[in-house]
């Protein structure tokens, strides 16, 4: 079985390193391949990842985080690969979770899971604005579409093949998280969660700062809507 | 109506517009698919500069008081529409310069590695 962890990373040089020294030694027997996806970073990202001997993408231009993410789901579909897991390049995931991750796919459950930090409440909680924001999505997505997903926002995903080919072909740009929930139950695919504990951030910034929040709700809000009434083929 | 003066003044511009949309599209600077609406925008211009009396019936048919406000309408509808045509083009520019970075930005990696397996050998 290939499995590929996708890490999209834009200024990430400070966290970068320890995840992927945590996920090396979590993954001992070396049955993960480690593909950073870095969105032109203007800090070493790209070398502390080449120093940690690990394979990455340079873009030529900054795509957003839908865009570099893709670059991995393309990725993963060229190479033949089972499962892509996504983890976010600012440290928030712990590794430790990847084998819960992907569990429910190899026995055929789900087709992708997600980490949530809203199942059991332990661990980082993200503040209590993004807390709110995150509770209107769930709501959102659940009238709209009758899934129960606690944590849309969740980077922390893992997907089977399927999932991989669809990705590839079409992914969402900006803020891709809730919509790609919604691409994956109009496609008739199924989302499971697993609950999982996250840090905080320790370095570097979050590309989601106060004033681009609401931007980002009003946006990710129309794109959900708009989904809904998408048609399935496309 | 029109004072003749202001009329050959307009005309003159407007030949001058379509002269240079010619020249453009023939030299291919200008795509024909995105020169259609200004096409369209030149002609309506010279309609009207040529007949005035047909803006003053389409003010009547509109039931717009002055024929300079259905003017102003017509005008401001086509430039509209050759902003959203701008914002189309922009949207699918913008998704294909996506897809040919993602390409590329693979490529390079496939390409780095191997000139390492190459020079290992």
């Amino acid at each position: 079985m290939k499995i590929l962890i996708i890490i999209p990373a834009f200024n990430e040089e400070e966290n970068l390193g320890d995840l992927i020294k945590k996920i090396k030694k979590y993954d001992n027997e070396n049955n993960l391949d480690i593909l950073v996806i870095n969105d032109q970073s203007t800090d070493e990202t790209s070398l502390v990842c080449k120093r940690e001997g690990v394979n990455v993408i340079d873009l030529p231009c900054n795509l957003g985080i839908g865009g570099a993410v893709q670059t991995g789901y393309k990725f993963a579909a060229m190479h033949n690969y089972d499962i892509a897991i996504q983890v976010d390049g600012d440290g928030q995931h712990n590794p430790e979770y990847i084998e819960k991750l992907i569990e429910p796919i190899i026995q055929g459950h789900s087709t992708m899971v997600i980490g949530s930090r809203y199942i059991e409440h332990l661990g980082f909680q993200s503040s209590s604005v993004r807390r709110m924001g995150i509770w209107y999505l769930k709501y959102l997505i659940n009238t709209l579409t009758g899934l129960k997903i606690t944590d849309p926002t969740s980077g922390y995903r893992a997907c089977n093949k399927e999932i991989i080919q669809l990705f590839s072909s079409n992914y969402p740009k900006d803020y891709p998280e809730p919509e790609s929930i919604m691409y994956i139950k109009r496609k008739g695919l199924t989302v499971l969660e697993i609950p999982v504990i996250m840090n905080e951030r320790i370095g570097g910034e979050s590309s989601i700062n106060l004033h681009r929040s609401i931007y980002y709700m009003i946006k990710v809000s129309l794109a959900i809507l708009f989904d809904k009434i998408r048609k399935e083929s496309f | 109506m029109i004072p003749l003066k202001l009329q050959i003044i307009l005309l003159l511009f407007i030949l001058l517009a379509i002269v240079q949309l010619t020249r453009m599209i023939t030299r291919y600077k200008l795509d024909l698919k995105y020169a259609l609406l200004w096409i369209l925008l030149t002609m309506t211009a010279l309609l009207l500069v040529i007949f005035p009396q047909l803006l003053s019936k389409t003010a009547n048919i509109l039931s717009i008081e002055t024929p300079t406000n259905a003017l102003f309408l017509l005008a401001i509808l086509l430039i509209l529409a050759i902003i959203f045509s701008l914002t189309i083009a922009l949207s699918r520019a913008s998704n294909k310069i996506k897809n040919i970075s993602q390409e590329l930005g693979i490529l390079r990696y496939e390409f780095e590695s191997y000139k390492k397996n190459i020079g290992k050998e």
